[in-house]
């Protein structure tokens, strides 16, 4: 069954139509790239997943709860669903530790060392192990970026979501993000990844989506996409982006 | 230098010093309640609820409007007609010094508010905490840290108008400081200076606080 899906979704940001007729279906420990020009609805798409956007019409179903339906507690949802975002988000006012052992302790009711202990374990996993103490501001985006994902992993969601995650770091600090990123691919955990880096949708994307104009136009594995797009649409973009 | 025994002795400097005492107690009371009031007059007016928005809203766009000394008036010899509760004079300072500056408070709060990145809520949002722990856990510590220069110079702003309810018959500082000038050697200058120090000394020092705040949370 799948663990995310989307019937017949539509959504309208007043009058701009930003997603049309969305249908999609992810399995359980699938990793989905999303590409697309900008505007073209893919960070809509995934914020539709944890209810920070509203759908107008159609059915957003997680882990088989319907999060369209407002009787829906999007708070038991939320906490099966990490978000890491493209400017990082980090709590400014809190250190890194607090960062990320607030949600587990205030929301799951964790008892605080072991919420520490595993802010330890993920702070080594993510490789800025000795930087619990920092704040924030204290940190360059590639490390904020790190902290942001094991902030995410702390509530061990089974969904995580990635909205262009790389796209507000220097070059050189692109690399450290995405190879924290491939290790989580192959841990078994569904990853939804809006993302410009073609480089990782090839490496580690089970299936790769195309999005313009708030459609779908094209979905399929990384090598039907970088050898073989059907669509004019999914060609054009992709001559100018690879 | 002129001979100003008559102003630093002890008969006059303690009546001045109750004065002061007036003035702290109407102020340390004030900012408590202008405070917490002002936090609901903010909240209130970012309510998506119409019928906390606009009472909200209507509160705090009528009461800046006015004059303090006409609230102050007001809530002295208005307020207890309509109420039909006397108030002592005392009282009557503390409910309109409150009720004046957190209507202005409520603005530096809202403002302070609205300033915090959205990405940040929505962050927040995202791992579950409810409204109440995202507004207490990240929107209002960042919002506080920010405002503080602004609440600070209100709350002194505060301590200075406490003079003002000197016109209901509270004997603070200010209206000491006329009722010593007032009497023989009726030299005004001395006393006035004496009661600016006092007044610097008092603000400054909240001053400090704020700096010491800031810094803190740097």
């Amino acid at each position: 069954m799948a663990i995310i899906e989307f019937v017949g979704v539509n959504k309208w940001f007043d009058k701009l139509h930003v997603l049309r007729d969305v249908d999609l279906s992810i399995e359980r420990g699938e990793v989905v790239v999303v590409i697309g020009p900008s505007g073209s609805g893919k960070s809509t798409l995934i914020r539709c997943v944890n209810r920070l956007e509203t759908v107008q019409d159609g059915q957003v179903i997680v882990d088989g709860q319907h999060v369209e339906d407002p009787r829906t507690d999007i708070r038991r949802v939320r906490q099966e669903v990490g978000m890491v975002f493209q400017q990082f988000n980090l709590y400014p006012h809190k250190t890194v530790m607090q960062n990320i052992t607030m949600a587990p302790i205030r929301v799951k009711k964790m008892p605080r060392a072991e919420a520490e202990k595993r802010a330890h374990e993920l702070l080594e996993r993510v490789g800025i192990g000795e930087k619990h103490d920092a704040y924030p501001g204290q940190l360059s985006g590639g490390q904020q970026q790190r902290v942001a994902i094991a902030r995410a992993l702390a509530m061990s969601p089974k969904i995580l979501l990635f909205d262009e995650p790389t796209s507000a770091l220097d070059p050189e600090m692109i690399k450290e993000v995405l190879d924290v990123m491939k290790d989580l691919a192959h841990t078994g955990i569904t990853m939804v990844v809006v993302t410009h880096e073609m480089g990782f949708a090839r490496e580690v994307a089970n299936r790769v989506i195309f999005m313009d104009a708030g459609r779908i136009i094209e979905v399929g594995s990384p090598e039907h996409f970088f050898q073989a797009p059907e669509q004019d649409r999914t060609k054009l973009f992709l001559s100018k982006i690879l | 230098m002129p001979e100003l025994g008559w102003l630093f002795n002890v008969p006059v400097l303690r009546f001045l010093l109750i004065g002061l005492g007036y003035t702290l107690a109407l102020a340390a009371l004030s900012i408590t309640i202008s405070f917490a009031l002002g936090m609901l007059l903010a909240l209130g007016r970012l309510s998506r609820f119409p019928l906390i928005r606009y009472p909200a809203t209507l509160y705090i766009e009528i009461i800046r409007s006015l004059p303090l000394l006409l609230i102050i008036a007001f809530t002295f010899f208005g307020l207890p007609q309509i109420i039909g509760v006397q108030l002592e004079p005392f009282q009557a300072g503390v409910i309109a010094l409150s009720g004046f500056t957190a209507a202005l408070l409520a603005e530096i709060i809202r403002s302070g508010i609205l300033s915090v990145n959205r990405g940040l809520i929505e962050a927040a949002q995202s791992q579950g905490f409810t409204g109440v722990q995202v507004l207490g856990l990240v929107t209002l510590p960042i919002a506080l840290r920010r405002m503080t220069p602004a609440i600070v110079s209100q709350f002194i702003t505060l301590l200075k108008d406490t003079s003002l309810t000197a016109i209901i018959g509270i004997l603070e500082l200010t209206r000491r400081g006329r009722i010593i000038s007032s009497q023989p050697p009726f030299e005004p200058i001395p006393v006035f200076a004496l009661i600016a120090v006092i007044y610097f000394l008092v603000n400054y020092g909240l001053s400090l606080v704020s700096r010491g705040l800031e810094e803190r949370q740097a």
